[in-house]
């Protein structure tokens, strides 16, 4: 990915988010988006200006771009936190399930599993960790999990 | 005051002990911001009453920034960016053999400067927020774009990038009703999304989740072996000699509160101005980098003291002075409480006893700092895979319980993975926080101003005050860059 190119993938996201934004609340009074209107001009002057200074600073950029330019490494990269990712989620499905206590050893437990922490210690920490939580929270504070 | 000393409750007493401990615990861990720190502690905060809350958070900010000094003397690795200049005199002393008594130096310069600049806030905050009662809404207005030049030291060598964060922050924050109108903006008709985005589930997001997903490639925190011996006479007699370094301790804890007060200005450029002072004014300047007390001291008072006098703008104006103090303002904003001048004529009870507090808990750095530091560091060791998956299992718990709502965890994890692009692709992610918290305060002020003065908004730029500030912040903005260059060259 050259380096310029590398500094289009966060202002494109937001230029979806701010078409979608524009779009879902055409309509509304104009002092309401007084500001967001705003933001939305200043945006993309910082954009360019961050373009400006990474065209400017192309050499020193090269070798952060030659890291990035191979998919196989950006693969390689992201499987750590793909991988946690996918587990932080099915976690929310089953805390919203199941309830904090079971999700909790359940997720901490699988997710040593997968980091290589032998099963016993997994189990061992996973559990212990969770009941502290829930003594601190549920007992201590009183909040309903 | 004997009013203030005669209601210390012991429960304050303990969130004070318990919030510095945790701050130190997340300070020396390399990798862990006092942002992260705080975030994680916000599961706990918002269960709390204000008073115990901001003791608890301010606490685990301080120990945070003592902590991160624990590593810079112990390995040469510094917790935060502000640990940074207290490596070149303390890991050469712990190299020497000295390690409790830099440890010991290391406590009592922080605690002096940590005690330094609550006094400072507790003198300073009232008079300013007096001279800030004479402010109208455009005054106010060019005052949060002189609180947003903090985005400028957030990453002195990419401040548009900073910048275009911190735009970000704002952009997401526009999300939820609008104040004025009440009208949904950009809610797809979710309940949850009326007020806005979820804060601290953001929050937990930003700081943490994306964090675990940049360490999951890591193996450990700290790869080097050092072993330990320190005796409890040695830390003492550490924090004894501090006591003898009377014009470096004073000198640095001074610009420190100052530095810190000044948004756009964070712990790092007040450790590195005060290191670089301290070495210009002494006689013996060779001396410093080879491990001497002094340099340990100008560093950790410095930064220590850079607390403080962020909680000044914060406190006074509305404004804050840090990043880690744009966590705690968000959550005074979550708690019904508004920082800014009015605050001192509705809560000055509070204030005050929050500051008895935060003395507390600077005395508890100095009493037992030094002497807890090397426990705590062992306590850093635990190996990365089991951190994470508990780090997660907080801060999804955290989201939860602030409201209660599955939506806020989802959340959480969003903005998890949306920081971890930002940071994959280099963008500073305090920033974006930054612009969460100043966000609605700059629409409420520039709606107010559109509204008193028929929108007319040279009213900006024409106002005397308005004039003083942006002056103020042409100043701010030049002066990061420059302390930002000569600390890179020193």
């Amino acid at each position: 990915m050259i380096p310029v190119l590398k500094e289009c993938v966060v202002p494109g996201l937001m230029l979806v988010f701010g078409v979608a934004y524009y779009f879902k609340t055409t309509g509304l009074p104009d002092e309401t988006l007084l500001f967001p209107h705003f933001l939305m001009w200043i945006m993309p002057i910082f954009v360019g200006l961050m373009l400006l200074t990474s065209f400017r600073q192309k050499n020193k950029n090269e070798k952060e771009a030659k890291e990035l330019s191979s998919l196989k490494h950006f693969f390689i990269e992201i499987k750590g936190p793909a991988l946690l990712i996918f587990m932080s989620a099915g976690y929310i499905v089953l805390f919203s399930l199941t309830g904090y206590l079971p999700a909790t050893v359940a997720f901490t437990f699988l997710t040593m599993i997968l980091l290589k922490v032998h099963w016993l210690k997994a189990i061992m920490v996973g559990t212990g960790f969770t009941l502290i939580l829930y003594f601190v929270f549920a007992i201590l504070f009183e909040v309903p999990i | 005051m004997l009013e203030i000393l005669s209601s210390l409750a012991i429960d304050s007493i303990l969130f004070s002990i318990a919030g510095m401990a945790i701050g130190i615990f997340f300070g020396a861990l390399p990798g862990f911001s006092g942002g992260t720190a705080v975030a994680l502690c916000l599961p706990i905060a918002v269960t709390l009453s204000p008073l115990n809350a901001m003791v608890f958070l301010i606490n685990v900010y301080g120990g945070s920034h003592y902590g991160g000094g624990i590593t810079s003397i112990l390995l040469g690795v510094p917790g935060d960016a502000g640990g940074a200049p207290t490596v070149f005199d303390g890991f050469p002393m712990t190299r020497k053999g000295k390690v409790a008594e830099a440890l010991g130096v290391g406590a009592m310069g922080s605690a002096a400067g940590g005690t330094f600049s609550i006094l400072a806030f507790l003198f300073f905050s009232p008079i300013l927020a007096e001279f800030a009662l004479e402010f109208a809404a455009p005054e106010f207005f060019v005052l949060v774009v002189f609180g947003l030049t903090v985005l400028a030291s957030v990453d002195p060598g990419r401040l548009w990038k900073g910048l275009f964060a911190g735009a970000i922050g704002m952009f997401i924050a526009t999300v939820g009703l609008d104040q004025y109108w009440s009208e949904p903006r950009m809610t797809f008709e979710i309940p949850q999304l009326y007020e806005g985005v979820p804060f601290i589930a953001s929050l937990l997001g930003l700081f943490c989740v994306s964090q675990m997903m940049a360490l999951i490639k890591e193996k450990s925190l700290v790869q080097t072996e050092v072993q330990l011996t320190p005796s409890l006479k040695e830390t003492l007699s550490g924090m004894a000699k501090t006591l003898q370094h009377p014009r470096v301790l004073l000198q640095s804890s001074i610009v420190g509160t100052f530095i810190g007060a000044l948004p756009g200005a964070g712990a790092a450029v007040s450790a590195f101005v005060s290191y670089t002072l301290a070495r210009n004014t002494s006689k013996h300047p060779e001396k410093y980098g080879t491990g001497i007390p002094d340099g340990i001291i100008a560093a950790e008072a410095a930064n220590s003291s850079n607390v403080g006098g962020a909680l000044i703008p914060t406190f006074a104006l509305g404004i804050p002075g840090s990043v880690a103090a744009a966590i705690l303002m968000g959550v005074m904003m979550f708690m019904g409480l508004r920082p800014g001048p009015r605050l001192f004529i509705e809560q000055l009870p509070l204030i005050q006893t929050i500051g008895v507090y935060l003395l507390f808990g600077c005395i508890m750095i100095g009493v037992f700092g030094a002497i807890v530091a090397t426990y705590f560091y062992r306590v850093t060791r635990i190996p990365l895979n089991i951190l994470i998956p508990c780090t997660i299992a907080a801060a999804a718990l955290g989201a939860y319980v602030s409201r209660q709502e599955f939506f806020d965890v989802g959340v959480m994890l969003a903005m998890g993975v949306f920081g971890y692009l930002l940071q994959m692709f280099k963008y500073p992610l305090p920033a974006v926080v930054l612009g969460m918290v100043l966000g609605p305060i700059a629409e409420e002020y520039f709606i107010q101003s559109g509204q008193m003065f028929d929108w007319d908004y040279t009213v900006f730029f024409t106002r005397p005050i308005c004039i003083v500030l942006w002056m103020g912040i042409a100043a701010s903005l030049l002066g990061s860059r420059f302390l930002s260059k000569r600390d890179i060259k020193a």
